[in-house]
């Protein structure tokens, strides 16, 4: 498992056990993610607290994930990046796709 | 050069890269700033995943070195070479011009950017991307959004990058250039 998962009023925040996002779990990642997605949570928090680096495999599951959500009228957003990965989704652009916030708390504010 | 040897496993990729960024900042010293500091380890961290996910179980090699405040990262293996489906045409080695208009090949890319190839001889090909400036982001942007993103973060990542074939030895080597400023 690599998501931990809990609902906080209209969100479900999805925590990640990982340290490491990279190729190895990535489609494990996306299918956990999905699956979510598919049972119907509109509003999801991704949270990356305890990750130390995301590669480009995740970055595309994360993407995967995001089309599925929008396609059933919800959304994606992620919190708890460190600095460099942070830079990892300005330099890729998708800063501009994903709400990204702080912090669980603050997210639920722009939920 | 200093050389550092890649088993190709998942485990090995972050001790490797802490080792290689230790060796960067002994050898570089106070020339070293936190956004050269990101983007080498960017760097490093997608040009190891793209030797797990082309390599199987074979060693790579990546060497490091550094002139004129230039510092070198290149990735070599004896792997398959570079195979990209291009939206013109599947890249084969040795390239031949006349496919390409402008010598110019599309690999990848979507609404925020394309990631393209400049052929510079039947055996190499320079990376560079040309990015657009989107306002307004939609459904059909996100819908049309790119996947894949390791060649494209490292050439982002990179002041330049390229990737030489040899035919002879059938080495495959991608060098990544990073400029780095004097503080």
């Amino acid at each position: 498992m690599i998501l931990q998962t809990h609902l906080l009023n209209n969100a479900l925040i999805a925590d990640i056990l990982l340290k490491e996002a990279n190729l190895a779990n990535a489609e494990q990642f996306k299918s956990e993610l999905m699956s979510l997605i598919n049972k119907g949570n509109k509003y999801v928090i991704v949270n990356f607290e305890q990750v130390i680096y995301v590669d480009s495999s995740f970055l595309g599951a994360l993407v995967s994930a995001l089309k599925l959500a929008m396609n059933n009228g919800g959304d994606i957003a992620v919190v708890g990046l460190n600095n460099d990965i942070r830079s990892l989704f300005q330099l890729v652009r998708l800063d501009k796709v994903f709400r990204i916030y702080t912090n669980t708390q603050e997210a639920l504010t722009g939920a | 050069m200093k050389k550092f040897v890649f088993n190709n496993e998942t485990e090995g990729i972050y001790p490797l890269t802490v080792q290689i960024i230790n060796y960067i900042q002994n050898i570089t010293k106070d020339i070293l700033d936190d956004d050269a500091g990101f983007r080498i380890k960017t760097i490093l961290i997608e040009l190891l995943t793209n030797s797990l996910k082309h390599m199987g179980d074979d060693v790579t090699r990546i060497g490091i070195d550094l002139k004129n405040n230039k510092l070198y990262i290149s990735k070599q293996d004896k792997g398959r070479p570079l195979q990209i489906n291009t939206r013109q045409a599947l890249l084969t080695w040795p390239l031949t011009h006349s496919k390409f208009a402008q010598n110019e090949i599309a690999i990848y890319g979507d609404d925020f950017g394309t990631l393209k190839g400049r052929v510079k001889n039947s055996n190499q090909l320079e990376f560079f991307t040309e990015d657009l400036d989107v306002r307004y982001i939609n459904k059909e942007t996100i819908m049309g959004l790119n996947e894949h993103y390791g060649l494209m973060i490292i050439a982002r990542a990179s002041d330049a990058f390229n990737y030489k074939h040899k035919p002879d030895t059938g080495v495959n080597t991608f060098t990544s250039i990073i400029e780095l400023k004097q503080r």
